[in-house]
Parts: C-alpha cells; sequence; structure tokens
C-alpha cells in the first residue's frame, strides 16, 4: 500500500491560540457580563490591531456561543442612536467557563478549552451538553 | 459612530500611573489607585485595560470578606477554590508567582470595612508575588485608604480621574464621529455635558445624524432646536437655541 502524506491520526487536544481578538472579546464578556456588540469591539479592539471587519467577527462568535447556552439575549435592547433604529441587541454571560476563550468551530459546536470539552447547541431548549 | 475606545487624558494619566508602577524602586509598591467622581469613566478606562492586558477583573461588593474575595480570584483564575484558607491561599499564590497576572479590583471602597480586611489580604498576595494591583473608586477613598498606612505605603500611582477637558471633547469628537465636527459646537458640547463622557457622545450621535442629512461639517447653527442630550442632574435637556442674527 502507498505511504498517504498527512497526519495518521489526531495530534491530541484541539490547538488554541489565545491573545486573539476573541480570546479579548471574551475578556470583555467576564467584566463586563452584559454588553452589546458594540462594547466588545470597543473593548476588545486595540489601536495596533489590524483586525479586518471585528463586528462581523464578533458577531459570528456571539452567535455561537448563544447557540451553545454561554450566552442569552436579553428581551431589552439598548436604547437607540437614532430615531429609526431599534437599539443594539444586549447579551447577559451566563455561563462562564473560564480563563481561556471557548473556540467556536466551524463545522458548529464550541470547544471549551478549560474543560477541554465541546459543547454543543441546545436544541429545543434542552441544556448544552458535553461532547468528547 | 466608530465603536472606538478613545485615549483621553484620563488614560494617558492612568498609563502613566502603570508605567510608574511597573518601573518602581521599592518592589513592595505594586499598587496603582484610580479615583474621581461618577461620569469621568473610571470603569470604562479600567476595564479597556484589564482586556488588553489579560487581568483578573473584580468587582468588591457589600460585605466582601478575605475568605470571598480569595473564593472569587480562585474562580476568575480558573482553580480550584474549595478547601481551607490557608490550602486555598497558596494555591493562589503559586498560581499569581506563575503567571504574573495583574489583578483589577473596582469599588474599592467595599474592601474597606472591618478595619480595610479585604485589602490586608490583597497586600498578602501583592507584597510576596510582586503582583500589579490596580484599585478603582470614588474620592471617598482617599482620606480612608491614608488611614491604614502599611496599605497606603504600597501605592506607587494615585491617578485622579477628572471631567473630560476641551480638548478630550474635540478628540472624542475626531475619532468617534463620521462627520466633521465644528469647534463651537465642540464648545457647546463640553459646557453643556459638564465634561461627562457619556454625554458627549450622546450629543455626537446627534450631530452625527444631522451631518449624514447635510453631508458636511456640523456647526452648532446646524443643530438648532435640536435635543443634544439629557442631564439626568438637573433633569432637563440640553437644546439648542436659535442664534442670534450677527451671532
Amino acid at each position: 500500500m502507498p505511504n498517504k502524506p498527512g497526519p495518521k491520526r489526531p495530534h491530541g487536544l484541539p490547538h488554541v491560540i489565545q491573545g486573539t481578538l476573541r480570546q479579548k472579546a471574551w475578556r470583555a464578556m467576564q467584566i463586563k457580563r452584559k454588553f452589546t456588540l458594540a462594547d466588545l469591539v470597543r473593548n476588545a479592539l486595540a489601536e495596533e490591531d489590524a483586525a479586518r471587519d471585528p463586528h462581523n467577527n464578533l458577531r459570528r462568535y456571539v452567535k455561537a456561543l448563544t447557540k451553545v447556552g454561554v450566552l442569552h439575549e436579553m428581551p431589552r435592547r439598548a436604547a437607540p442612536a437614532s430615531p429609526t433604529s431599534n437599539g443594539e441587541k444586549r447579551w447577559l454571560l451566563v455561563r462562564d467557563l473560564g480563563r481561556l476563550a471557548p473556540v467556536a468551530r466551524m463545522n458548529g459546536g464550541v470547544y471549551d478549552p478549560n474543560s477541554e470539552k465541546t459543547l454543543v447547541e441546545i436544541v429545543g431548549g434542552a441544556e448544552a451538553s458535553h461532547a468528547e | 459612530m466608530k465603536d472606538l475606545f478613545v485615549k483621553t487624558s484620563n488614560y494617558v494619566a492612568f498609563e502613566a500611573g502603570i508605567n510608574k508602577a511597573l518601573s518602581r524602586g521599592a518592589l513592595e509598591a505594586t499598587n496603582v489607585l484610580v479615583f474621581g467622581p461618577p461620569g469621568t469613566g473610571k470603569t470604562e478606562n479600567i476595564d479597556y485595560w484589564a482586556v488588553q492586558n489579560d487581568a483578573i477583573h473584580l468587582r468588591a461588593n457589600e460585605g466582601w470578606t478575605p475568605r470571598q474575595f480569595m473564593k472569587e480570584l480562585a474562580t476568575k483564575a480558573g482553580i480550584d477554590s474549595t478547601g481551607s484558607a490557608h490550602a486555598l491561599f497558596e494555591r493562589l499564590l503559586s498560581y499569581m508567582v506563575g503567571t504574573g497576572t495583574p489583578l483589577v479590583i473596582d469599588e474599592v471602597n467595599f474592601c474597606l470595612a472591618d478595619n480595610a480586611a479585604v485589602m490586608e489580604k490583597i497586600r498578602d498576595f501583592s507584597d510576596r508575588t510582586e503582583t500589579l494591583v490596580v484599585y478603582a473608586g470614588d474620592e471617598r477613598v482617599i482620606p480612608k485608604i491614608g488611614r491604614h498606612a502599611q496599605i497606603a505605603s504600597r501605592f506607587a500611582a494615585v491617578v485622579e480621574f477628572k471631567m473630560a477637558t476641551l480638548a478630550d471633547v474635540r478628540q472624542l469628537c475626531d475619532e468617534l464621529a463620521e462627520v466633521q465636527i465644528a469647534d463651537d459646537l465642540v464648545g457647546y458640547l463640553h459646557h453643556q455635558s459638564g465634561g461627562r463622557v457619556r454625554n458627549v457622545i450622546d450629543g455626537i450621535a446627534v450631530a452625527e445624524r444631522i451631518g449624514k442629512k447635510t453631508s458636511g461639517r456640523v456647526a452648532l447653527a446646524d443643530c438648532e432646536g435640536m435635543e443634544m442630550m439629557f442631564d439626568w442632574q438637573t433633569r432637563r435637556s440640553a437644546v439648542v437655541k436659535p442664534m442670534r442674527k450677527g451671532a
């Protein structure tokens, strides 16, 4: 049988990079507890950061965390800044997973590097469960 | 409005205080105190610094005890918070020495109860581990901390947060607004807000709406009759009065 290139098996734990925009946003969520997307961008983005479209990046991150029950969307929005705006959505951090920022997976679910487990999407209001 | 953190003169002074603490002569002087009246942006500035520097941020509560402080610190640090006070203290010490994570304590007023028992516990940590600790509170903490000489001597810098200056309001307008704001409107926002950043931002949002309609530079005359901000202290809105002819 010819040798195939590439890894033969998983290398172990998923590789988690810290110090990213999402890591900083996670830290901002832990500090603020209740926040809007603008709050996260303002706190997470440093002058020297060359983040491409941080709003979109963090919106997707917040959506992923909401799906697995880490965040909860609040019923009341923030006061609108203009007459035609409904106001920004607000979220509440309901499950503080720990110091390391959870990682949103491309194929759904969120990896928690603190517990080294994957949180799966809540279906029909059930609690988020852990999967190895 | 751009979602940016603006480094006004208060933040610059705060950063200078941090640098002073980091380059201190006395190794045990690892503390920085930030104080000032409400509305000066203490919490916003400290939260931003904590996020950027990966600090552990704790908000002191009424009735906080040294034990509760240690448990909360352990939870935030992601280490086991159970066991005896001594075991918990040892675990926290090794964590803080190992990581060098700075500590931010907001609402420091609540750490001063019971002869500043919580601050004494924090001092135990910062003296041993030389961890940078940033405290934030209102003006009332200054004389209270001053009564405890052994704690007060640990402060490498004390930073007073003041109301935004005219230059700060100019900087806020330049960096946050998506339209150009004229000097007379900047002066008006500074005067009406009394230097409260939140009110200035409300005014910038109104100016931006006008600027987007007129697609030009927004001056005070363009805002005639507009409610620029609401002052909770006087419970009145700041509405731009019509200009006098020839003014």
